[in-house]
């Protein structure tokens, strides 16, 4: 493979993780989260009612943790996803 | 239509437009498109100069003369009329974008639904090197924050936050010489990150701030050819493209790619 070549591949995967990592904060009730593997981690241990802060430090009441879980965890699979998508193309 | 779209949404997208020594009514208008096809059912209002394809129009006088060095020549650049944003949008949440901000995905609508009254990105991403980093404002501690993409609500706060703009910008040469920057060129940047200081009491202004890097490629990138999806670039490396919304620092290259 020519260095031009790999630099290029390079590239096109730096740009689709920035377009990824963009991607990947949310508005969920007015806050804005990152739906990351932290914060779906994070979303396990909740409770109804529960309190937390979003990326700009605002409390956020979760009411339903399940309906944030299952929000948090479509947006993470959804763009992981479309980056394995992008990742092969680019990467073949 | 235009009053349909404005009572379902109360929110709009705000676009200056002044000409210069760029027909910048023409990179605005591929702008409008951008906004159109990505998230078409928020109205557009232009100020300034009419652009093709708006909701809604607010002709206001040439600002106040600023400059700007384009390639190694500094010249005259109008951007001194931003800070009118508050008082001309009719709407109660709006999104000011430069003209040079083109959008290829509906991520601002997320500035929109979140509750926070005003947002400003703060960290940029350097396409052309891969690195996000943080500018200062001059030689102070001061984080500059892009005046770019500015999402407002119409409060108090925000209210004095415009008027504190423009009194920055009407004392921008006290300023420079305050925090150790260049009193020669205005900028908007600054001009919103002091302000915002002065509103925070100088206090920390993370709640303000849009949690994802402003994608920006360098005047030494060249635009080759806009899609509705991609951006195309050259640059001395080569040819690559852009799917995400992207701040285009060489005007002269936009415009020549804007059909």
């Amino acid at each position: 493979m020519s260095q031009t070549r790999r630099f290029s591949i390079k590239r096109d995967l730096s740009l689709l993780y920035q377009r990824c990592e963009a991607q990947m904060t949310f508005v969920y009730h007015g806050g804005l989260f990152r739906s990351d593997a932290q914060t779906l981690s994070y979303a396990q241990c909740l409770q109804d009612g529960d309190t937390v802060l979003d990326l700009n430090k605002t409390p956020c009441v979760i009411e339903s943790v399940q309906d944030f879980q299952t929000t948090l965890k479509q947006k993470h699979q959804q763009i992981l996803n479309e980056y394995h998508e992008e990742y092969k193309k680019i990467a073949t | 239509m235009r009053s349909i779209k404005r009572l379902q949404h109360d929110a709009g997208i705000l676009i200056f437009n002044h000409n210069s020594h760029i027909d910048y009514s023409k990179i605005a208008e591929q702008c409008v498109k951008q906004v159109r096809k990505h998230i078409p059912d928020i109205p557009i209002m232009s100020v300034g100069e009419e652009i093709q394809g708006v909701d809604e129009h607010r002709p206001i006088g040439l600002p106040r003369n600023n400059k700007k060095v384009f390639g190694v020549i500094s010249k005259e650049w109008h951007n001194l009329s931003r800070f009118h944003a508050y008082d001309i949008s009719p709407w109660q949440s709006t999104i000011v974008i430069d003209s040079d901000y083109f959008l290829q995905s509906d991520q601002i609508t997320k500035l929109l639904e979140s509750s926070q009254s005003l947002l400003m990105h703060r960290e940029w991403y350097d396409i052309n090197n891969d690195a996000v980093g943080v500018l200062n404002v001059g030689k102070s501690a001061i984080s500059m924050l892009w005046a770019t993409v500015l999402k407002f609500e119409k409060t108090k706060e925000v209210k004095k936050f415009f008027e504190l703009w423009r009194a920055v910008i009407e004392n921008y040469t006290y300023y420079a010489q305050m925090f150790g920057f260049t009193p020669h060129i205005i900028r908007n940047d600054y001009a919103v990150s002091i302000a915002l200081s002065q509103l925070m009491e100088f206090d920390s202004v993370d709640h303000c701030v849009i949690p994802w890097p402003i994608h920006t490629t360098r005047d030494t990138v060249d635009v080759t050819a806009i899609d509705h999806d991609k951006i195309h670039f050259q640059d001395t490396k080569g040819k690559f493209t852009v799917n995400f919304d992207c701040h285009i620092l060489n005007k002269e290259s936009l415009y020549n790619a804007c059909k």
